[in-house]
């Protein structure tokens, strides 16, 4: 505390430093053009220190200018940067106006406000996080990262890579799009992660809702949407290397970038590495089928992997075409804990003697994106074009093992298990009006077309060719400075082939048995199901948002959105090898349709903060596993499940509270809760996330002139309730409280300002479970306590 | 304020009722089985009856069960043997519905001497249990048995 105030005393002494010459000040407001004041603008006085942002009713004040001749920036994100001269003769006052860019975002993204402006935009319910966000949450992952955020959850793959969850809604119900296009990998599993670099994201926006209407299928219960990073304005040469190390899982990784700006070119690129080994979780013994199994050393086996990642951009700024290219590759390796292929026994979990090795069972994941967008300027409109090709290649090994005895040995790879090669051409194009005062227009149409092959010893998903395409618009009409309304209507066009596949080895190994029916035989032996199916989809949303004053926004959105089945829930049959069930897919399933109303109150001003976000949902064919009570022959299988379509009901939402109640002092708080329900068999559906509380206090404080720029220090608090509302044959879940701390920290030398990020996760070093873990089935809890630090340094 | 107090209060009431709705009473409790035997590291005989003991029990009403035995030769997945011998497999099901709960004892898994004319392979098996009641609640057990030769005890 003694530290504290002599910091306080030293930042008092030092900012007000002695100006004894005779000097101005200049205030001001920045609106947009038809007058409504932006928030968070940055004002700059060119060839000076001096600068600001305003306030939330647009007005901002410079103080301490002496006589004379200036240039003033003003700028804001979105909007095109006027430059103007002034001079200063006393105290004065300018109103400027600026026009909206809907492109070129400038550099100075990282600003208190830009959320704030944004959500009183758009209708949806929307978080908006920016990269000092994911530094400062930094979690191994994107997903664990943005899980902070209400109404989003993380379906963990060990303590590497993790799924996204929106209320509820995962798997291939949320649809993530990097730079417009929708990643396309294999989203159905339910130990596949994302694939992405969370270094090289610097703005993340979520849609808590169905997004149907610009993503088309899959994006029925929201959209993740990773946008652009952007050219500087002026021309230069940059960089910053990211430094990582965890506690937990000993991971160390380096994220580097650079680039260039010059006159219309940019290029950028960056390179990520990340290693990490075994986990640890706080427990040495853990119970699976009342067997009580060891874990040597409090480390999860053979859950070390790594990552390296690489991306690249290089991009053309016309007066009249701006087109952008991105490579990237994602590569991720991570190893399996043996008791989760195949039945846990003593033998295969005991130590091995080596943290960081990667043993069978393994995955490992190559995602390539080349992506190409493209914005044309044609007077009062703009289109935007972007293409894409993605690659997802994803293989999973374990020693090859078999329970048809007539199984060969493969000749080539025999310990190759699985391999899914997912080729996805995209193509969009959109025309969309500039903001005029009145109405906003957007056109535009989607193509993609997918192709899946498989390899390996086990059978799970079929190969498919899939061709979807969608037309849609989106009106927007401001009703007044205060009302706006949108309304967009779609429809899709989609076409699946999949192969069938007769398993002759299956079909030997029952008829060697001597018990089965020819029709028996038939049956189990047919793998997957040969179909050609064509699905038509209607889409269609509206709503509006009303900001009665500068504090407050109201809003409601009603929207229909769909997802086409996919091919394992529609061909496939037989035993998944994770999860030990036999599932039956179904040819006559239809898309999923659901419908979502979604209100929003969001109230503002200095010092406090309250949202509260309620929703909900009602879908007419919810696809969903259900078990059968009819044993499947198939060696190590219970029941067979067959994908059926039922009427679902969620309902939820999340509220939030932020108070600054003291200058150097803030309070945080939110809760999410969603409620999901199968209304044709009374049963919840499963992966219902339980509800959770999140309270912190953050000390921070900010200084213009200390080499200790800003500071941070956060005490978080996360409640979570135990979820008894559970599918048949999945497990309850108890409740949980971590305690986490978290420090930020911004040094300035010179011109050189840097960010160290440090952090403690699960500070007493809990025994928890997150029901949807993939790990949870084992009864494996969560990681334990985790020590980490991010140092980020610019190099300009 | 007073017009923001009352709509978020509305809110929170939609949000909170929908959550305090009371749940149907939808059964998620799964059967319960307490297998005697065979018990782990038990020998199943080649040419003899297995002895299954076992009781079984659920809060409403049982369903069926199921027996699954498979080879476990390397102890890791199920990889083939090598020998010439053939591989058991052993599948079959017994209706129990209606009961609540139920003692089972029975002589009707039979480890046979041959399978299609090949002698049957020696070594470590999974014998699973697996037992569902009448909602789809599904549980089961595994033991690890060794096939082998010899004369069972009487029992």
């Amino acid at each position: 505390m003694k530290a504290f105030i002599t910091c306080l005393l030293l930042s008092l002494l030092l900012s007000r430093g002695v100006y004894s010459q005779h000097t101005y000040t200049l205030s001001g407001q920045i609106t947009e053009i038809n007058g409504e004041p932006l928030t968070g603008a940055t004002i700059a006085i060119k060839k000076t220190q001096l600068g600001t942002l305003t306030n939330k009713k647009g007005q901002f004040t410079i103080p301490s200018l002496s006589m004379g001749k200036y240039t003033i920036q003003a700028s804001f994100i979105g909007f095109i940067t006027v430059f103007d001269t002034i001079e200063i003769k006393g105290n004065c006052s300018i109103n400027i106006a600026l026009q909206p860019n809907m492109v070129e975002l400038d550099e100075i993204v990282v600003r208190e406000n830009y959320e704030n402006t944004r959500n009183r935009k758009e209708v949806l319910s929307i978080e908006v996080i920016k990269s000092d966000f994911i530094i400062e949450n930094n979690a191994g992952n994107l997903v664990k990262t943005i899980e902070k955020l209400p109404g989003v959850y993380s379906m963990d793959v060990g303590s590497g890579f993790s799924k996204p969850v929106i209320r509820g809604m995962g798997f291939n119900r949320v649809a993530v799009s990097e730079n417009g296009i929708k990643q396309e990998g294999q989203q159905w599993g339910a130990d596949h992660g994302l694939e992405l670099d969370q270094f090289n994201v610097e703005k993340v926006e979520v849609f808590k809702g169905p997004m149907s209407l610009q993503y088309g299928s899959d994006a029925i219960g929201g959209l993740i949407a990773i946008t652009p990073s952007l050219a500087p304005m002026v021309n230069k040469v940059f960089g910053e290397v990211s430094l990582i190390g965890k506690s937990n899982n000993n991971l160390l990784g380096l994220s580097a970038m650079c680039g260039l700006k010059h006159n219309k070119w940019f290029f950028k690129t960056r390179i990520t590495e990340q290693h990490f080994g075994d986990y640890k979780i706080p427990t040495d013994t853990f119970v699976y089928l009342t067997r009580p199994l060891p874990i040597y050393n409090g480390k999860l086996k053979n859950t070390a992997g790594y990552e390296r990642d690489l991306a690249t951009t290089i991009g053309y700024s016309g007066t009249k075409v701006n087109s952008f290219i991105t490579i990237s590759n994602v590569y991720q390796k991570t190893g399996f804990f043996p008791g989760s292929h195949g039945i846990p026994d003593i033998n295969r979990v005991k130590d091995d003697g080596n943290a960081r090795n990667i043993e069978l069972p393994n995955s490992n994941v190559n995602h390539l994106k080349i992506i190409n967008n493209n914005i044309i300027k044609l007077n009062k409109w703009k289109g935007f074009i972007d293409l894409a090709f993605q690659n997802n290649h994803r293989q999973e090994w374990a020693k090859f093992h078999t329970h048809y005895g007539n199984q060969p040995l493969p000749v080539s790879n025999p310990d190759l298990e699985m391999d899914f090669k997912l080729n996805t051409y995209t193509a969009n194009l959109k025309i969309d009006s500039q903001n005029d005062s009145l109405w906003h227009h957007i056109i535009g149409v989607n193509a993609d077309y997918q192709h899946n092959t498989i390899d390996g010893y086990v059978f799970l998903l079929p190969e498919y060719k899939r061709i979807t395409s969608g037309a849609y618009f989106v009106e927007t009409y401001n009703l007044s400075k205060k009302v706006k309304v949108t309304g967009g209507l779609r429809f899709d066009v989609g076409a699946i082939s999949i192969k069938a596949f007769h398993d002759k080895i299956l079909q030997q190994y029952l008829g060697n048995m001597n018990i089965y029916t020819p029709n028996e035989i038939a049956f189990y032996s047919q793998r997957s199901y040969g179909i050609n199916k064509q699905f038509n989809n209607l889409s269609w949303s509206a709503g509006l948002v009303y900001n009665p004053d500068f504090q407050q926004t109201y809003k409601a959105n009603i929207g229909r959105s769909f997802r086409l089945p996919g091919a394992n829930e529609l061909a496939s049959n037989g035993v998944h090898h994770g999860t030990f069930r036999h599932e039956q897919g179904d040819t006559s399933l239809v898309s999923e349709k659901g419908y979502q109303l979604d209100i929003a109150y969001t109230f503002s001003n200095d010092l406090f903060y309250f949202s509260i976000n309620p929703f909900v949902s009602w879908f007419s064919n919810y696809i969903y596993l259900n078990p059968t009570g009819n044993w499947s022959v198939l060696p190590h299988t219970g029941q067979i499940y067959h994908y059926n379509q039922a009427k679902a009901l969620v309902g939820g939402g999340e509220c939030t509270i932020n108070y600054e109640f003291h200058k150097n002092f803030t309070y945080e708080s939110s809760l999410e809760y969603v409620y999901l329900q199968n209304l044709t068999d009374g049963y919840p559906l499963p992966f219902s996330p339980p509800l959770s509380v999140l309270n912190s206090i953050t000390w921070h404080w900010h200084s213009e002139t200390k080499t200790l720029e800003e500071f941070h220090c956060k005490l978080e608090h996360q409640l979570v309730t135990a979820q008894e509302r559970i599918a048949r044959n999945e497990e309850t879940t108890n409740g949980y409280s971590l305690l986490g701390i978290s420090i930020n920290n911004s040094l300035r030398f010179g011109k050189t300002k840097f960010n160290a990020s440090f952090q403690i996760q699960n500070l007493l070093n809990t025994k928890y479970y997150n029901h949807l873990s993939f790990y949870r089935k084992l009864n494996i809890p969560e990681a334990g306590r985790n020590i980490q630090l991010i140092i980020k340094i610019p190099i300009n | 304020m007073k017009q923001i107090s009352f709509f978020a209060i509305a809110l929170a009431v939609a949000v909170f009722s929908s959550s305090c709705s009371k749940d149907d009473d939808k059964d998620t409790t799964k059967p319960v089985i307490e297998l005697h035997e065979p018990a782990d590291g038990d020998t199943l005989f080649i040419g003899y009856e297995t002895h299954l003991e076992m009781d079984l029990s659920d809060n409403v009403k049982l369903k069926s069960y199921k027996v699954d035995i498979h080879n476990n030769f390397d102890g890791h997945g199920h990889t083939k043997s090598a020998t010439t011998d053939v591989a058991w497999t052993f599948t079959k099901s017994w209706d129990v519905s209606g009961l609540k709960n139920t003692h089972i004892h029975h002589h009707e898994i039979e480890v046979p001497t041959t399978i299609n004319g090949s002698p049957i392979a020696k070594g470590n098996y999974h014998f699973m249990l697996y037992c569902t009641d009448e909602a789809g609640n599904e549980s089961y057990v595994v033991k690890n048995v060794v096939v082998g030769v010899g004369i069972p005890h009487e029992e």
